[in-house]
């Protein structure tokens, strides 16, 4: 008899480091959003597939022109809205009051198929007035932009909220991110003066946070803090966003510190920063979806091609077997 | 007057509830007397949501009290009417009552303090699409009413044989005509809510819980339908179905938007 330990063949195990990466990928939640997808999409092309062979097989579809109406809609409403997931966007930017929207988006998701033409799209952040009620309830946002046609015309036009702005298929809306901006100039050592603006955090949300940091170009990391004394939304009465009439930047750079008003300037060792003033900047929400009225006018037509049905049938075969009773209407 | 003609309302819906209920044991419907007292409900009811819209500004849109209260009101009208269209189906009421007798409960222990319109809601696709809604949850619950009496009759109790309505097929089939009533109304509603949305948050879709439960509704809807058309069932599995869709309905519009944090964006 052999010995035991000549029977038992050593067992090959799979190093943790090689099996790691493959547990952590089979554990993602995104292979889980990737699977309900893959079902998802495989369910609503055998629905389609099966509609269509019901509309070309079934004569009771067939010969029911608001029976087949209504299936063939709710056909094209499913390859509609894979469609319109294919080529959607949705994004977010921030423009600064007077400034031109530059394409520069803060966040965005889109589809495999979308075709970024938001390059193309341009307009100018005119600026705003938010209305907020008692209580800091905010109302409704008016905001003039002026915007540029394909024949280099200009237009204006008051968005918001609910009203945006249509840019070749890109709609624009105001939304309740909004803050201040400080605009500076800033002049290297040995380069030309640079304005721009630096976007606070969202007012009133990040109101106890009104500061942040950036590098100015080709110089040193700058911090600001915006401070004002005047009550720009009042919880106790109606009120309208704006910016501070008589704000000051508390500077912080290259171990110096400084307190600017507007119109006054700090000097660095790597150059000098001018405050010039306090804008407002709008943060605005951005939809693409070309297949958006198609979608609704399939699923019009379907509500529709079934109420056509509806009333036919109600027309043509009584509900009721037999004799009506007394009394019906 | 606008609290004191709520109050009027609520005792003329029990009157004609009561009536109903009590008409399934005297073996005496008395539909006309249902019906009068329905109407009478709704004028009052009518005037008190008028008031009430008069003197805050806006619909009865915002808060869980004026919501069951128009929706008190939306079903109890979509009954009367269909009451008042198919005599037949009157003494039903006995049967969809309780329901109404519930959200009357409930809104006596919520508060009537007005809530905040938001800037979203200042739109017409608003009365559109809650229009929609309360047509497609009142065609429903008639739905409900009507179906419920051939799962009734298999009781074999008395009172619950409903012996001058028509046979159950013939209540089936009415139900579930109004079910797919119920489903166009429930379409349009959707078609609405997503051009609203569209409006207000830049999205027409965006699977929230309230839009994900009112997809599932009308693919329930739209399943009930199918079912019956390919296996004819019995009456009473035509009862089952349009109870599950009801139901799911039902927590749609009273469960939903008030066990999550922010059912549509915005809204809350």
């Amino acid at each position: 008899m052999p010995e035991q330990s000549a029977l038992i063949q050593p067992v090959r195990v799979i190093p943790w480091r090689i099996a790691a990466p493959l547990v952590a990928w089979l554990a993602s939640p995104w292979l889980t959003l990737a699977i309900l997808a893959a079902i998802a999409a495989a369910a609503l092309a055998l629905f389609t597939l099966n509609l269509g062979a019901a509309a070309v097989t079934h004569p009771k579809l067939r010969n029911d022109p608001a029976l087949l109406s209504f299936h063939l809609a709710l056909a094209a409403f499913v390859l509609l809205a894979a469609f319109g997931r294919m080529t959607y966007l949705k994004g977010q930017v921030e423009v600064t009051e007077g400034a031109m929207f530059d394409a520069a988006l803060a966040g965005a998701e889109s589809g495999p198929w979308h075709v970024n033409r938001l390059g193309e799209a341009r307009f100018v952040n005119d600026g705003m007035a938010i209305e907020y009620g008692a209580g800091r309830v905010r109302g409704e946002t008016y905001n003039q932009v002026h915007w540029l046609d394909d024949e280099n015309r200009w237009h204006e036009a008051l968005i918001g909220d609910e009203y945006p702005l249509p840019l070749n298929g890109y709609r624009f809306y105001t939304t309740g991110n909004k803050g201040f901006a400080l605009m500076f100039t800033w002049r290297g050592a040995a380069g030309a003066p640079t304005a721009g603006s630096v976007h606070l955090p969202g007012y009133p949300l990040h109101e106890a946070r009104q500061e942040t940091a950036w590098n100015a170009p080709g110089g040193p990391s700058i911090h600001a803090r915006l401070d004002f004394d005047e009550v720009i939304l009042d919880p106790a009465r109606p009120s309208v966003f704006r910016a501070p009439r008589q704000p000051r930047v508390l500077i912080t750079a290259e171990g110096s510190r400084a307190t600017l008003r507007p119109g006054e300037a700090v000097t660095l060792p790597s150059g000098e920063l001018r405050f010039d003033a306090v804008k407002t900047w709008m943060g605005y929400s951005i939809s693409y979806d070309p297949a958006k009225p198609w979608l609704l006018a399939a699923l019009l037509t379907a509500a529709l091609a079934l109420a056509w049905r509806l009333a036919a049938r109600w027309r043509a075969e009584p509900w009721q077997n037999g004799p009506k009773p007394e009394g019906m209407a | 007057m606008e609290a004191w003609m709520l109050w009027a309302a609520l005792t003329a819906y029990a009157l004609a509830g009561a009536l109903a209920i009590s008409g399934l044991w005297r073996g005496q419907p008395s539909g006309r007397l249902i019906l009068a007292l329905l109407g009478a409900a709704l004028s009052l009811h009518a005037l008190s949501l008028g008031l009430r819209w008069a003197r805050l500004g806006h619909g009865p849109f915002t808060t869980m009290f004026e919501i069951l209260s128009s929706n008190i009101f939306s079903f109890t009208l979509v009954y009367a009417a269909a009451a008042w269209r198919f005599a037949a189906i009157r003494p039903t009421f006995a049967l969809a009552a309780p329901l109404v007798f519930l959200m009357m409960g409930w809104l006596l222990v919520t508060n009537p303090e007005p809530g905040v319109f938001p800037p979203t809601f200042d739109t017409g696709w608003l009365y559109v699409h809650i229009g929609f809604g309360k047509l497609f949850m009142g065609a429903a619950l008639v739905a409900l009413g009507v179906a419920l009496v051939p799962a009734a009759r298999l009781t074999r109790l008395g009172p619950l044989s409903f012996p001058a309505l028509p046979d159950d097929e013939s209540l089936d089939e009415l139900a579930f005509r109004f079910l797919s009533a119920g489903l166009v109304f429930d379409t349009l509603m959707l078609a609405a809510g997503a051009i609203w949305a569209q409006d207000a948050w830049g999205r027409y879709w965006a699977f929230d819980p309230l839009e994900t439960w009112s997809l599932v509704t009308w693919l329930l809807a739209a399943l009930a339908i199918h079912t019956r058309i390919t296996l004819r069932p019995p009456a009473y599995a035509g009862t089952l179905m349009i109870a599950m869709v009801f139901a799911v309905a039902y927590a749609t519009f009273f469960g939903v938007p008030f066990v999550t944090e922010r059912p549509h964006q915005g809204v809350v």
